[in-house]
């Protein structure tokens, strides 16, 4: 390089140093909480989401009391929309991935024998 | 080096550098797909897509912007700036094709113009983590298409190296957009620390590097000689190697003072071709042959051998007693100058 360009390069980056790190921990220091584990329970079980990457999520159910119905299936409420997760089929832990869709996330336990819903969790993102 | 103009003068040096990148590239992106479909399989071709191609685009710009100062550090890496401009080129096209598929993705199904909506769909000037961060990517793709457009020895020949050098600095304009691109974008939501950290150790090992770099010039600049039409003393004739150089700043710019064969020429340091710094190049067959590219002059006239017409300016050089002394005059670029003879029986 000859001596003007050289001038240049030398001004820009003691610049770039001062103001790259800066905007760096600015952008990280002002970035919206984000809630990367979140749980609800009560008296007959307790939800968990765990985040996975952005948009995936981890359902962790924790069925704390021995079941009453023989058939108890769980589907994700979303948008008006229900996705069938799974089956609950005794005490215990069940795990089920999720995808990440709207702000909210509802779950629904179903009785598929005495077709009745058996109780409705809203899990807030 | 070429009297005429070729898309692509391709040697043996060129074809590994080429397939190197063209196989780590491959390998990378299906690297990149079978571990992301591992970790979510959900995930959606358009997606994967646009984050292979924007953290490859990434890497490479680091790869591209920290060759030109560990050359400059470390001559052990002057090989890598032999064809940087392809990497550059590659760099771009990734890039590019990133910034398609994000617009096909984000903003084709609107009743807007996609570019327009680039523009148009995130008007949060006033909010740092919902700015529209979307505008960083698209003008740092549009310095980076004109650097890849005037890459060709074409532009540097009739634009001139100073304006292409110049041009082709704005590639330090587009990083810092690309940082505020990534911080400002996907880091804004990223749970993940993964991507922060390695961004944050790519830029930190790219400032240090280029300051390093500015510091080792910015020292050789300031310890220049200020001499003008008298000699003076440079080094011992057995200070500089044969077929080497000795770099001595007089003034604003460069002098290499070259041995070879039982003389000694100086002419500039600057190459005609990119500025290159012919100083720390060799003697290859008579020539002085700058490290970056392999432009060729001859030392005792500055001239490039025929058919190239490539000229350098000529200094005035003499040795008495096993020392060296130089003019810094300059004598006009091409004019032949006689080489100072070593007397080699009073120097050994």
């Amino acid at each position: 390089m000859i001596k003007p360009l050289r001038n240049l390069h030398f001004i820009t980056w003691h610049l770039l140093a001062l103001v790259l790190p800066f905007v760096f921990v600015l952008s990280i220091a002002l970035r919206p909480e984000t809630v990367d584990k979140i749980s609800v329970s009560d008296e007959d079980l307790r939800a968990e989401i765990r985040l996975v990457t952005d948009s995936t999520s981890l359902l962790l159910i924790d069925v704390l009391k021995p079941l009453d119905v023989a058939s108890c299936v769980v589907y994700q409420v979303f948008d008006g929309k229900e996705v069938l997760l799974g089956k609950l089929s005794h005490q215990g832990q069940f795990s089920f991935s999720i995808t990440r869709k709207g702000e909210k996330v509802a779950l629904r336990l179903y009785d598929i024998i005495g077709r009745k819903t058996i109780k409705e969790l809203s899990i807030p993102y | 080096m070429s009297a005429s103009y070729q898309a692509v003068i391709y040697n043996r040096q060129k074809k590994i550098y080429d397939t190197v990148i063209a196989g780590s590239i491959v390998v990378y992106l299906v690297s990149y797909f079978l571990v992301s479909l591992t970790i979510d399989p959900q995930v959606t071709q358009e997606t994967l897509i646009i984050r292979s191609t924007a953290t490859l685009a990434i890497l490479l710009l680091h790869i591209v912007l920290a060759i030109g100062p560990l050359a400059r550090l470390f001559p052990v890496f002057l090989p890598l700036l032999y064809n940087r401009r392809h990497l550059g080129v590659t760099m771009f096209f990734i890039a590019a094709v990133h910034g398609l598929f994000s617009i096909i993705q984000f903003h084709s199904l609107g009743n807007i113009n996609p570019l327009l909506s680039v523009f148009q769909s995130n008007t949060h000037y006033e909010s740092f983590s919902k700015f529209p961060f979307e505008i960083f990517g698209f003008v740092s793709l549009v310095i980076l298409f004109l650097m890849a457009i005037t890459s060709h020895d074409f532009w540097l020949h009739n634009l001139g190296a100073k304006v292409w050098k110049t041009l082709h600095m704005m590639v330090y304009l587009a990083y810092s957009l690309i940082i505020l691109h990534v911080m400002l974008g996907v880091i804004q939501s990223e749970t993940s620390p993964v991507l922060t950290i390695m961004l944050g150790v790519g830029m930190l090992s790219i400032i240090s590097l280029h300051i390093a770099a500015s510091q080792h010039e910015y020292k050789r600049d300031t310890s220049a000689v200020n001499v003008v039409n008298e000699f003076i003393k440079v080094c011992g004739v057995n200070d500089i190697p044969e077929d080497r150089a000795k770099v001595v700043s007089v003034g604003s710019e460069r002098i290499a003072i070259f041995r070879y064969s039982g003389k000694i020429s100086a002419i500039s340091n600057v190459c005609k071709h990119q500025h290159g710094p012919l100083g720390e190049g060799r003697i290859i067959e008579g020539c002085v042959t700058c490290p970056w590219h392999g432009y060729q002059y001859f030392p005792h006239n500055g001239t490039s051998p025929p058919p190239f017409s490539e000229k350098v300016a000529t200094y005035d050089v003499k040795v008495i007693q096993a020392e060296v002394w130089v003019n810094p005059t300059p004598y006009p670029e091409g004019m032949e100058r006689t080489p100072a003879v070593i007397n080699t029986l009073r120097v050994q």
